[in-house]
Formats: structure tokens, sequence, C-alpha cells
């Protein structure tokens, strides 16, 4: 049953490692009111794991389950425009039968808590299982609710390897940026040559131990891309296995691969480690690391999960 | 130094399967805690629900009723308990969406037994969309094509996997399986084959 984003945050801090969040963070969570009813099933901490004490908050709205429903209600009544602030036009569109945001499995918000007061949530639309149709007609929907062009972003999908898969989409200007973000999954193998293909401007080669190390595990890997009228100076990439990482070795290799390079505390790794391999039962928790290479330069940001 | 600490840790990590994944047979199911806890069959439930969510709700819900002498749609506690146990089964059954990550990507998450001596052996594999056609490897010392015996789909993504192999060579083997589409997903130090 969906519940409010304020409720799971409540159940996500209560046992979340100190290491992840300062008592300070940890405050500034709990003073957090979005004013959205229950409609989430999932929240998110996402946490840096470096020096950096920001904790961040994200929560996924699910069209089964009722989560959709309730949003639609509360839409109706009209009551959310505040709440939802930038995003409420993609929620009412994702809520309207007739929108084709509506094929659209989930809705997950993000709200950045380095202002004072948290900004708006930045919303993604989740566009897994759906037909290649439907994934270009939802992204051209987003790109016209929040009035980006759509011919980058459309270059930069035509031009994905054979097997690749949009896996989310979402619109920087709640964030206060231009630009549209894509997370996708493609194979591994062909990722150097589509960055070339849609003239990526970062450098490669800093990404190559994360290549050759995930390549080695599976074949795909998941990236996000901003796309203002070309590719940005980012990528991000996403890692997550369900399996327990005080067993599972792919977790242990990409823990040391990110502490050697001193890119995250051993003690936010080991805690969020232990955040998922001590859940207690009734708790389905998920954990994923995402590394994010922006203009030279990485930081790695570890995400605890907590399902409804 | 991460690894070390993880060893140390180890230990206090046993039973986190049986919270996070669907359980095996016969074992409780957590992700079904609120049958239990309202005196419902949770292992018929939980063995409805690896084949379709509906047939779950509606043996829960005729448990529920004859447990309780309620009639499911008045406006009453009852019933609005019940709503709250009817999700919880939904929810349980409702797919891969409880994380972004990764989708729906072929993903092996464990092998059973993870030890075993030289000679032919069963082993049991839990993964992510990973379908009856696919192929189970094991690269090591030497590498052996696994024979897919049994192949069973939760309708979530979930799949459980029995393969035989035959294992000669000592030493430890990763465990790699490949999809139709020739996509792969590896377990490395998956089994360690000891004399």
């Amino acid at each position: 049953m969906p519940c409010t984003l304020e409720r799971l945050l409540a159940l996500a801090l209560g046992d979340l490692p100190e290491a992840l969040a300062s008592a300070e963070a940890r405050e500034r969570l709990e003073r957090v009111r979005t004013g959205l009813p229950a409609v989430f099933s999932w929240v998110g901490l996402e946490c840096r794991l470096d020096a950096d004490p920001r904790v961040d908050l994200a929560g996924s709205i699910d069209a089964r389950g009722g989560g959709r429903d309730a949003l639609a209600r509360a839409l109706e009544g009209g009551a959310l425009d505040e709440s939802l602030g930038p995003i409420e036009p993609l929620a009412r569109a994702w809520c309207a039968a007739d929108d084709p945001l509506h094929d659209a499995p989930q809705l997950w918000v993000e709200l950045d808590m380095d202002a004072e007061a948290p900004r708006f949530p930045f919303a993604f639309v989740t566009l897994l299982g759906l037909s290649p149709g439907a994934v270009d007609a939802a992204i051209s929907r987003t790109l016209e609710l929040f009035g980006e062009r759509s011919d980058p972003v459309a270059r930069c999908v035509s031009a994905l390897p054979a097997g690749s898969v949009v896996h989310h989409v979402a619109a920087l200007s709640p964030r206060g940026r231009p630009g549209v973000r894509l997370v996708v999954r493609a194979p591994t193998s062909g990722l150097f040559e589509y960055l070339r293909r849609i003239d990526w401007p970062g450098d490669p080669a800093p990404l190559t131990p994360y290549v050759d190390l995930l390549g080695s595990f599976s074949s795909d890997m998941v990236v996000d891309l901003d796309v203002v009228d070309a590719p940005a100076d980012y990528l991000g990439i996403e890692i997550h296995y369900r399996s327990n990482p005080l067993r599972d070795p792919r977790w242990g290799r990409v823990f040391e691969l990110v502490e050697s390079a001193g890119l995250a505390e051993p003690a936010k790794l080991i805690a969020l480690a232990r955040y998922l391999g001590e859940a207690p039962p009734g708790q389905t928790r998920d954990i994923h690391l995402k590394a994010c290479f922006r203009e030279g330069a990485w930081r790695v940001k570890g995400y605890a999960g907590l399902r409804r | 130094m991460i690894l070390k600490l993880f060893y140390a840790l180890k230990s206090k990590s046993a039973l986190l399967d049986q919270w996070t994944r669907p359980p095996v047979d016969g074992a409780f199911d957590w992700r079904l805690l609120i049958c239990r806890r309202y005196g419902l069959d949770d292992k018929r439930i939980s063995a409805a629900l690896r084949e379709n969510v509906d047939d779950a709700v509606a043996l829960a819900r005729e448990e529920y009723e004859r447990a309780f002498g309620a009639t499911i749609g008045t406006r009453d506690a009852r019933t609005a308990k019940w709503a709250e146990i009817e999700a919880e089964i939904r929810d349980a059954g409702q797919g891969d969406f409880s994380t972004r990550w990764p989708g729906n990507a072929l993903c092996v998450e464990s092998v059973h037994p993870v030890s075993v001596t030289p000679g032919d052996h069963e082993l049991t594999i839990d993964a992510w969309h990973f379908e009856a056609e696919g192929k189970v490897q094991l690269l090591g010392p030497a590498n052996v094509e696994a024979t897919i015996t049994e192949h069973s789909d939760e309708g979530d993504g979930r799949s459980r996997v029995v393969v035989s192999a035959t294992l000669s060579q000592t030493g430890v083997y990763r465990l790699r399986l490949i999809d139709s589409q020739g996509r792969f997903s590896e377990l490395p130090g998956a089994l360690d084959v000891h004399s």
C-alpha cells in the first residue's frame, strides 16, 4: 500500500547507519514536508560516499498498486500545485489515461537537500517495459512538457547500439538547468564507440577501469547522459546487484575500485553494505552506487533504498 | 582493506537472502509477513503468488473471511485491514520495479551449493530475466557447459534454474549465464571445486 514519502523516509532513516547520514543531514531530512499524499512505494537516500555529508532524497510512485490512482485523486482536488511545482504538468500527464506518458510504469521524484528549503522535486519517468514506439512517444511528451528541444535527444537515442534500452528520462529544468537526462542500458562493448558517435565531449580514458570491471560481470551497463543542445560533459555509471554485498564478490570488487581511487570512505561503503545485509524481517531494501564523471573528475554516490 | 572488513561482517548477514528475495520452496516468505500476523496460511499464499497474484489474493481473502467472519466490502475496520493485506500481497507480486536498477536486465544472483568435490553435480541458480533457452557456463580451471534440467519463471522476472554439470578439475569457477541474444551476466568466485 502506498505511503507518504515522509513515512517511508522515517522508516529508512530509522536504520540508516550514522556513517551515511550525519546528525545534521538527518535533521534536515526529518524536516522534509512534501505535502504529497500517500502515493509512494519506494524511498531512496542518496548519500555521498566521500567526505561530503549531503544526503538527498528520492521516492517512486508506481502505476500499479494504487500509487498513481491516489496521485490522480489528489491532483483532481487541485491541492498539489505547490508541492509538485514545476513537475506538476508531468504528474498530470502521467495520470491522464489518454496521454503518451500514461503507459510509463513509474514516476520518481528527487529532492535536493542542499538549499535551506529543499527544491521542488525533480522527476524521472520510468520507461521500462514499454515498446520502442511508446518509449519514443513518452520521451517526446516529456520534452514537450518542459519545452526542451527534441532533436539532440532524438539523435542520442537513435545512435544507441543495438540491444540498448532507454530506462528513464527527466527534464533538468526543475534543477535550474536546461536539458534532459537520459538513463540507458547499453552493451558495454559498444559504449566507447557510442560516445564517439554522439560527440560526447568528455575524455573517455578515465572511464576504462569502470567499463573493464563492469564489463567482466555483464554484457550491458547502465549509464546516464545529459543532453542540452548536444551531449554534456557528464556521464553517470549506475551499479547495482540485488545480492548481498557482504557475499557477492562483484560488490566487493566495485567497492575496492572506488575506495582505492580515493572516491569513497571505507566506513561509508561498509555502512551501505550493512544497510542491506542487516535488514530486519519484512523490509525490502536495496542499494546501488553511481559513479559520476563530470568535467574530468569522478564522484561516487551510494543509494540506500527501502521498498514498502 | 575493505575486503577484510567485509569478511569481518559476513557472519552477521546469514539470513539476508530471506529478507530480500522470494523464499525457496517451503521457507517463510518474509514479503507476506502480514499474512502470518493475521493467521493466514502464508505458505499456501506464497505458493499461489508464484503462479498468479490474483490467485494469491483470492486465496488470502477466502482465508481472511473465514477466519474473521468478515464480509469484505463493508465499511468496517476488517475491510480496511483486508485492504492493507491485499496491498501487501500485490506489492510482493507486482514485479521487477522495486528498484530503478538494473531494470529488466539479465542478472545472475546466486548459485547453490558454492563448494563441491569433483564429480557430477546439480546446481541451483537464482537469476533475473533468464530464459529457459539460455546457456549456463562454469569458467575457470576448465570451461564447462552445464545442462539446464529445470527452469522456473517466477512471473516477475525472477528465474530459478537447475543445471547439471560435470566438474572434474579443482579450483574456483565463475558462473556465466548467456541469453538467446548473446547477453551475459557473470558471477565471479561462484563455485569452489576442491578435493
